[in-house]
């Protein structure tokens, strides 16, 4: 017996021993196909209120023990099947119940292919099923975006990274798809081991582009407040689920202009051991999809290729016979990524490679045992292995000598000829034509472990779900970051090793009880639960980091459903959600690439054979820890409405979010005096420019002429002191809130049975507000102070050095999708109108107490702005003064617009310069409301099944080629609607099973 | 009746008398006097040839520092001319009229109160020195693997037989970098913002000379604007710039500019450095590879200073923040403008120049070794004297075969030069009729 199973026995009699035996009833039964009568094996049987469970065997029967409810809720779902739900009483033994489970097809009386409402959820929360993502044809998983109350629909490439944004728009303040969730099968997919430059390209979420979609058998969405066993997120979980238990051979091919997808998959019976234990089910699947960015020119494309594995498996013999363990691992291979080498447009040799390579690793483990002090005790773990490997070969060419820095320490350098095994840290590069291949090897991992258990209880008439957890999660990244395998010919670059950074932990307790309370002919359900986080980061500022995240679900059944038929009002709840969640910062916050500011301090002539020498100061610009840096924080609350009126059910929702302590990079200024030598210092040197050696002194970067052959005598150059700022940046919380809140509503209107069609409505008014606080320093680069040396000046200026310092928007979208679904012929069609019926958007310029930016009619003459004038009033340039400024020479803040003002006067110099610190905005209509008129567009999707052997769907998005324009009244200019709406597109997908 | 008779008999004697008489008086030749008048008012030009000349003869008389000329001359009608070119402020000034009435007799019939013929003159402008060549649209690399644009130069040539003053040249461009990229200064009514103005817009920075620059009649300068080296090192099809008598935009003495990566020959003098003006975009020297608004002007140091740091000259039309300002260049300054389209986005592009600067455009295939070159005015070329059989036609340089254009005159003006012509370089203020896109760099040798 190996160690584990030793222990794992011992820890089974120990908790045997320690725990009472719950006393209660016990359910058996036998769960059948409805229309064949087989068995239904590996169906899991729950009951709801008490959370035990069991798993059906090879003729469909299953026990549960010891169940200690009165009545609850039984829940049987077996993949390929519809789930099937029933509320029983459990007052005795229930030796023979029967459960027929009806194949999930076309068939059937009710077909969804839109997102469907949680109604058992005490928060927002919907899922997307099987028969909804085959109707859509999705591609990406991002796609069901477009299936939320008031989503859009894209027609988007894999080509380009797709990620998940929850109720949040893009280009805002608070990098909201950075806090959106993603995990496949209980496995987060992450983004903290990101090194992504945050000062171009910001923080986002993760890329959903790896993850295979022809396996995918539901997707669920929680927008609203999430249990607590939920961390590190911002906002939102998207949880994708993938097909697990025995299913026929399934054969998918998909087809659109810009994407093909081949996909096989199936669930195998390993069957049972000779003692009657199952062997579990495997389930395989392998997906191979390309996409190309643009028909015209094929040749950049994404290829995804999956092989996934799924065990799983039920014991519920032996030793686990009362206390029945159910595991699950799985293995999740993807190669692939983003390649153009094949594009003839590009010179010869060249390309531009990125992998997407991941390794998903998880396990599972839950254990039913019922006692009384614990009824479940689950076990999780899972591992993520990204491999990022992007590489670009470029061809470079120079006809002088190229220099390449890779110098990482503060100083003088002079560039030298490269040296083999050298330092090397500025190579000079003959002249001429040459190519490299420069690579970025980024390797995300990701862990996280978790141990959760919970216990129902009842308290009379009331239910209680204890849940109490505990994780740990850790993030690292095993990639070395940028590299060349030839340093010789490489252009300048810093080797920053990803790898040599010190992991991220995260170890966090939970606890969550949800209540269940009957009131009157309904119920109320309380879910309240606290979340404590511990971020550990070893060798750095940061150290630990602790941060509670509470969180708090109410829900008020008036009316349930059941036995209301006849009437009007068949249903009703309420429910309200507040909560925070914390995100965890990434990598590109806590150890961002460092940047270098690299001051040519002297460039020789060019010799006969064009060789120059050039000098540098090279000044890390490293971005300093701030340890002072909070985690960013979204407090999240909604109350929700969920009715159904006369057959017709409406959902209306609620939101606010305000997120706080957004992650911000900041720069603040250091003061330089370096020495510079002009190239006209050394021209003329009576040393012939092919036989001049130069050499600098690293302290002074004094440059001194030598002369190789030994017949003149070395030359100290003439040097000029220059002054110059440098900048610094570091991360820092921006205290500004960033707000936003909506109304989401769906209405599904009833089923018109004679032409079985189904009207549902559903859209979004979202609300969004921005203005940042923070002092920010500023000083322009791209220009020279008056004495025509570097700038010297500094401005410090409320929020922003832009004119505005956020923008507010609106929108409203509404949904109308006519779905027709006859099962005799097993086909779905459906018609998707989308319109965007409010869309509006404006800079704000704000600060408490007073005015940030002023009209000015002559932006050449600042000072004559109009101290009483709105700029949100009429179209007018506005101006932005500079709080204070400071200088090269007197750090002091001063402030800056009395200075300005008696400078006009007094310094002609000093007004120049200090003007050059004063922003206008460029348009008049800068600060100018933004609307833009409706615009709309059609989407169909038809899916038909073939017998139970084959099925089709089609789909054509902007069916009708709207091709209109879009009025946009800050610019007063028409646009293309295609920049809001796809162009028409179209797809078509075969399943084949067998 | 007798006495009748008599009386005829004594008219007739008196006749007779009168009409010998008559026969025998002499003709004297008269002094007359003409001065030189411009623009209504006396021009006080010495050594003008004035010629006066009547069915038969010519006389030629030079002017005296009064710009008056001497004739004597019989009593008779004579018509009066005169022509001269000088240079006056740096540009090229031809003057030239007549005067076919100049009536010779006792009685001079001069202009109330004066004492001399006028001979208004007509003074007609044209700048001397002009933009003959912008190479600036690069090369194909050895091999044909992609294209080379560091060997980018502009010649400055003198139109004129007089010696011109360089010293004061400013080079520039205008915004948009490209004309065919969007042009903030085109208003709501389609029209340039500046069109009225006394100034138009440069972006950047202005280069102007550090050193005196003489440039003798017919002769010319050339400006490497990024690399001062032989190019033609590591590109085959490029140019050698690397030239003690070239001058370069030495981007690497700019403070502002970080990017210092072009590099100059020792073979060029420091005094051949230009000094740079620069106000804001980007961290160096750049110039637009396919399309760029380009011009010369006369502007003193001094002023190139002001324009250059004052902020109440600046323009912020075409900025977004607090950097992206232009300086308003004064129109008057402006010796001469090239106005390049890209030829791939001709129907996208707008011009940036205002009429009186420029009108019409040269198109250019960047990355091919084309260059604009300017067309020789064929007419006052083959006036000069000094051209007779030297002259060299058949020009083959143009690039009409590949949809581009050539020189209309026919003369190969670079042949022409070396054959020991003097070239007068069309000057219509119109970008398509005085430039076209020349195969290979005239610098290619």
């Amino acid at each position: 017996m190996s160690s584990v199973k030793r222990i794992l026995l011992v820890f089974v009699c120990a908790l045997s021993c320690l725990g009472l035996r719950a006393q209660g009833f016990s359910l058996s039964g036998v769960v059948t196909e409805k229309n064949t009568g087989n068995p239904v094996e590996f169906a899991t049987v729950l009951v709801e209120a008490s959370e035990q469970w069991a798993v059906a065997d090879a003729k469909g029967r299953f026990t549960i023990k010891d169940i200690s409810v009165p009545k609850s809720v039984i829940t049987v779902a077996c993949l390929g099947y519809v789930t099937y739900s029933i509320e029983i009483s459990i007052t005795k033994d229930i030796p023979s119940f029967k459960v027929q489970l009806a194949v999930d097809n076309l068939t059937l009386e009710k077909a969804v292919v839109t997102a469907k409402e949680n109604g058992n959820s005490a928060t927002t929360a919907r899922t997307i099923d099987k028969t909804a993502l085959e109707h859509v044809q999705m591609m990406n998983v991002s796609d069901i975006s477009g299936l939320l109350p008031g989503g859009t629909t894209r027609s988007s490439a894999l080509t380009a990274e797709q990620q998940f944004n929850i109720r949040a728009g893009s280009g805002e303040n608070g990098f909201s798809s950075f806090g959106t969730a993603v995990e496949v099968d209980g496995v987060r997919l992450s983004n903290n081991a990101s090194y992504l430059d945050v000062r171009n390209y910001g923080i986002k979420g993760v890329s959903t582009n790896n993850i295979a979609s022809a396996n995918v058998e539901s997707v669920e969405v929680i927008s609203g407040v999430p249990s607590v066993e939920y961390g590190d997120i911002g906002s939102g979980i998207v949880k994708v689920n993938t097909k697990k238990g025995k299913t026929p051979w399934q054969l998918t091919l998909s087809t659109s202009p810009r994407t093909k997808q081949l996909s096989v998959s199936k669930g195998f019976a390993l069957g049972y051991s000779r003692s009657g234990a199952a062997a579990g089910v495997l389930n395989a699947s392998m997906e191979y999809t390309r996409s190309i960015s643009e028909q015209m020119s094929p040749y950049t494309s994404y290829v995804r290729r999956q092989v996934s594995l799924v065990y799983s498996n039920f014991f519920n013999t032996g030793a686990f016979q009362s206390k029945p363990l159910r595991i699950s691992a799985a293995l999740t291979g993807n190669l692939g990524g983003l390649d153009n080498s094949a594009d003839p447009d590009l010179l010869v040799g060249t390309y531009s490679r990125k992998r997407d390579n991941a390794l998903r690793g998880s396990f599972t483990a839950n254990w039913l045992l019922s006692l009384d002090w614990i009824t479940n005790l689950e076990f999780s773990a899972s591992a993520v292995y990204g491999d990022r490997l992007a590489s670009e070969n470029k061809q470079y060419h120079q006809s002088v000598t190229e220099i390449a820095l890779h110098a990482r320490g503060q100083g003088y350098y002079m560039s030298a000829p490269y040296v083999p095994g050298g330092e090397n840290p500025v190579v000079m590069i003959p002249a001429g034509t040459w190519y490299n291949v420069m690579s970025v090897d980024d390797r995300p991992f990701t862990a996280k472990a978790t141990l959760k258990a919970n216990w129902a209880r009842h308290f009379g008439a009331v239910s209680s779900k204890l849940k109490i957890g505990a994780d740990w999660s850790a993030d690292s990244n095993f990639g070395v970051g940028l590299y060349s395998e030839d340093i010789s010919q490489a252009p300048s670059y810093r080797e920053y090793r990803y790898c040599d950074n010190p992991w991220m932990h995260n170890i966090a307790a939970y606890v969550e009880d949800n209540l269940m309370i009957p009131a009157g002919s309904g119920r109320i359900n309380i879910i309240a639960g606290l979340r404590n986080d511990n971020t550990v980061i070893r060798g750095s500022a940061y150290g630990v980091t602790s941060s509670l995240s509470p969180r708090f679900n109410a829900k008020y059944t008036v009316l349930e459903e059941k036995g209301r038929r006849g009437r009007f009002v068949r249903s009703l709840a309420f429910r309200g959600s507040w909560g925070v969640a914390v995100k965890q910062p990434s990598f590109s916050i806590l150890y961002p690439v460092p940047g270098y500011l690299d001051i040519n301090t002297f460039t020789s002539t060019a010799s006969a054979d064009n060789v120059v020498y050039r000098a540098f100061y090279v000044h890390p610009s490293t971005i300093e820890y701030n340890s002072a840096l909070r985690w960013q924080k979204n407090h999240q609350s909604e109350l929700g409405v969920e009715a159904n009126l006369a057959g017709n059910k409406m959902s209306l929702v609620a939101f606010w979010n305000r997120t706080l302590d957004t992650y911000q990079l900041n720069t603040d200024y250091d003061r330089f005096t370096y020495n510079y030598t002009g190239t006209a210092d050394v021209q003329g040197l009576p040393i012939p420019a092919g036989d001049r050696v130069y050499s600098l002194d690293p302290v002074t970067g004094i440059v001194t002429v030598a002369d190789k052959t030994g017949r003149y005598t070395s030359v100290q150059a003439p040097h000029t002191e220059l002054k110059q700022l440098i900048s610094r940046t570091f991360e820092n919380n921006e205290p500004g809130p960033v707000d936003r809140y909506g109304l989401e509503w769906v209405l599904e209107f009833k089923e018109i049975k004679p032409i079985h069609t189904a009207i549902r409505v559903d859209g979004r008014f979202y609300s969004y507000r921005s203005t940042l606080c923070n002092l920010i320093e500023y000083s322009p680069y791209t220009t020279t102070g008056r004495d025509g040396m570097p700038f010297k000046y500094i401005g410090y200026y409320y929020g922003s050095n832009q004119v505005a310092n956020g923008s507010e928007s609106r929108s409203l979208s509404n949904n109308i999708t006519i779905t027709t679904h006859i099962p005799k012929v097993r086909m779905v069609l459906s018609v998707k109108l989308e319109a965007s019926l409010l869309n509006y958007s404006r800079a704000l310029s704000e600060r408490p107490g007073g005015k940030r930016t002023y009209v000015v009619q002559d932006r050449a003459d600042v000072l004559g702005f109009d101290p009483s004038a709105s700029v949100y009033d009429g179209e007018s340039y506005a101006v932005l003064f500079p709080d204070y400024y400071a200088s090269f020479d007197n750090p002091v803040r001063e402030p800056f617009l009395d200075k300005l003002r008696w400078a006009k006067d007094n310094d002609p110099e000093l007004y120049s310069d200090l003007s050059k610190l004063v922003v206008t905005s460029n348009y008049l209509y800068q600060f100018g409301k933004e609307y833009l008129s409706p615009f709309f567009s059609a989407n169909v999707s038809v899916t038909k099944e073939i017998g139970d052997f084959a099925s089709v769907s089609f789909y054509a998005n902007n069916f009708f080629n709207n091709m209109g324009q879009v009025y946009n009244t800050k610019t007063k200019v028409y646009e293309s609607v295609y920049k809001y709406i796809p162009s028409f597109y179209y797809g078509l997908t075969v399943r084949f099973k067998f | 009746m007798m006495f009748m008779k008599r009386f005829v008999y004594l008219i007739l004697v008196f006749a007779a008398v009168a009409a010998v008489t008559g026969c025998e008086e002499k003709v004297v030749p008269l002094d007359i006097q003409i001065q030189l008048f411009s623009d209504n008012a006396p021009l006080a030009v010495a050594g003008v040839d004035v010629a006066i000349s009547d069915a038969s003869n010519v006389y030629t008389v030079a002017t005296d520092a009064a710009g008056r000329a001497r004739f004597t001359l019989l009593p008779g009608t004579y018509s009066a001319s005169a022509t001269f070119k000088t240079v006056e402020g740096g540009k090229r000034v031809a003057y030239n009229g007549s005067n076919p009435g100049i009536v010779v007799s006792n009685v001079m019939l001069y202009p109330s109160g004066e004492d001399a013929f006028r001979l208004e003159l007509q003074k007609v402008e044209s700048q001397q020195l002009v933009i003959k060549e912008l190479y600036n649209g690069g090369c194909p690399q050895n091999g044909g693997a992609g294209s080379f644009s560091n060997d980018a130069y502009v010649i400055v040539y003198n139109n004129s037989e007089f010696e011109a003053d360089a010293t004061d040249l400013v080079f520039a461009f205008m915004p948009p970098y490209n004309g065919h990229a969007a042009n903030k200064f085109y208003g709501a009514d389609n029209t340039l913002i500046y069109a009225d103005e006394s100034w138009i817009p440069a972006a950047g920075a202005i280069w102007s000379f550090t050193s005196s620059v003489k440039i003798p009649a017919y002769s010319q300068v050339v400006v490497a604007i990024f690399g001062a080296v032989d190019h033609t090192a590591t590109v085959d099809a490029s140019v050698n710039l690397a030239n003690a008598s070239y001058y370069w935009m030495s981007n690497s003495g700019v403070a502002q500019y970080s990017n210092k990566k072009y590099a100059a020959s020792d073979v060029i003098p420091t005094g051949n450095y230009l000094t740079c003006y620069p106000f804001n975009m980007g961290n160096a020297w750049t110039l637009s590879n396919s399309a760029p608004a380009f011009f010369i002007a006369n502007m003193s140091k001094s002023e190139n200073e002001r324009i250059s740091n004052d902020t109440a000259n600046f323009d912020l039309t075409n900025g977004n923040t607090n950097v992206g300002w232009s300086v308003k260049f004064p129109k008057s300054s402006v010796i001469g403008a090239l106005e390049v389209y890209s030829a791939s986005n001709i129907e996208k592009s707008m011009p940036r120049f205002t009429p009186e600067l420029n009108t019409g455009y040269v198109a250019l295939t960047n990355k091919m070794g084309y260059s604009i070159y300017r067309n020789v005015d064929k007419e006052a070329t083959e006036a000069l004297a000094e051209n007779t059989g030297k002259l060299v036609y058949g020009y083959a340089g143009g690039t009409e075969d590949v949809n581009g254009s050539t020189d209309p005159s026919g003369i190969d003006a670079e042949a022409s030069i070396a054959a020991g012509a003097h070239i007068i370089y069309s000057q219509t203020n119109d970008s398509g009729k005085d430039f076209h896109q020349r195969k290979t760099a005239s610098l290619k040798k």
